[in-house]
C-alpha cells in the first residue's frame, strides 16, 4: 500500500523555488536561518515557514543553538517520490507502446495507408 | 561602533492581550523555546516592576545554561516596556549587554509590537538576536492565535 500523506507531503515541500533554494544550500552544509535569509532576500519568519515545511516532509532537521537555529538535510531522502515518479513513467511509456503497436496494426492492414 | 536591531511584528490581537502574554511568567519558558526538542529554558525569577529584574536560564539540554536578565525601567502596561537586557553565555564566559525598548500600538484591530535593541558591541551578535527575536515572536504569536482560539 502507497502510502500518500508523506508522498504529499514532500511534492508539496518541493513544489516551491525557495525550498528547493534552501535544500540546494543545505546540500552544501548546516546552515542558520539568518545565513538562509540573507541571498534570499526573503524576512526571517517568512524562511522559517519554508524551513518549517521542509522539516515537517523530513527532508530538513533543525536545532536550536543559542539565539539561532542551525538547520542541516534531514532524514528523509525522497525515495519514495522518485519510486513514485518512476512508476508512473513505466506506466506512461506501456501506454505509448501500446499505441505504437495499434497504429502500426492499423496501417498492415489492407487498405491501410 | 554599536550595532542596532529593529524588528516589527503585527499581532493579530489587542495590545493588552500582547503586552500581558510577552511578560507573562508562565508564557516567559515556551517563549524562550522549553517547548523545543533538545533545548531547556528555566524561568527563576520574573518581576515586571519598573526596578523589578526577570530572569530566564536557558540552553541546550545538558549543557550548563546562558542567563537572559532583565530590569525593566519603564513598565507601561499597554503601550511600553523599557529594560537592560543581558544575556551571559555559559560556553564563552561573554556577557551581551544592551538597552531594549518595546512598543505596542494599537493598528488596524490589532498590535503592531516593535521591538529596539541598542548598544551590540558585534555585528554578529546583533545578527544572532534579530534570528533569536523573530523566533521568540513567532511563538508569541502562536500562543496569541491558541489563547485566542480557546
Amino acid at each position: 500500500m502507497v502510502q500518500y500523506q508523506p508522498l504529499d507531503r514532500t511534492f508539496s515541500a518541493l513544489a516551491d523555488p525557495t525550498r528547493r533554494d534552501i535544500l540546494r544550500r543545505l546540500s552544501t552544509g548546516p546552515a542558520s536561518i539568518s545565513e538562509l535569509a540573507r541571498p534570499t532576500g526573503i524576512s526571517l519568519p517568512g524562511v522559517m515557514k519554508h524551513v518549517r515545511i521542509l522539516e515537517e516532509a523530513r527532508l530538513v532537521t533543525t536545532q536550536k543553538r543559542g539565539r539561532t537555529r542551525e538547520c542541516r538535510l534531514g532524514p528523509g531522502d525522497m525515495g519514495d517520490v522518485t519510486r513514485w515518479i518512476e512508476a508512473s513513467r513505466q506506466r506512461w511509456e506501456r501506454r505509448l507502446d501500446r499505441l505504437e503497436a495499434i497504429i502500426e496494426q492499423e496501417q498492415d492492414r489492407p487498405g491501410g495507408r | 561602533m554599536a550595532y542596532e536591531m529593529r524588528i516589527e511584528r503585527q499581532f493579530d490581537a489587542p495590545p493588552e492581550m500582547v503586552f500581558d502574554t510577552f511578560v507573562d511568567e508562565t508564557a516567559q519558558g515556551v517563549l524562550h523555546g522549553a517547548e523545543q526538542k533538545g533545548w531547556h529554558a528555566e524561568v527563576i525569577q520574573t518581576d515586571v516592576r519598573v526596578g523589578g529584574t526577570s530572569i530566564v536560564r536557558m540552553g541546550p539540554e545538558g549543557r550548563e545554561p546562558d542567563t537572559e536578565t532583565r530590569v525593566y525601567s519603564v513598565v507601561d502596561r499597554p503601550h511600553r516596556l523599557e529594560l537592560r537586557y543581558s544575556m551571559a553565555l555559559a560556553e564563552s564566559g561573554l556577557t551581551i549587554d544592551t538597552e531594549l525598548t518595546i512598543t505596542f500600538e494599537e493598528r488596524d484591530g490589532g498590535t503592531l509590537l516593535t521591538m529596539v535593541e541598542t548598544g551590540f558591541e558585534r555585528e554578529e551578535d546583533r545578527d544572532g538576536f534579530t534570528e533569536g527575536w523573530t523566533e521568540y515572536l513567532e511563538t508569541l504569536g502562536q500562543l496569541l492565535k491558541a489563547r485566542h482560539d480557546t
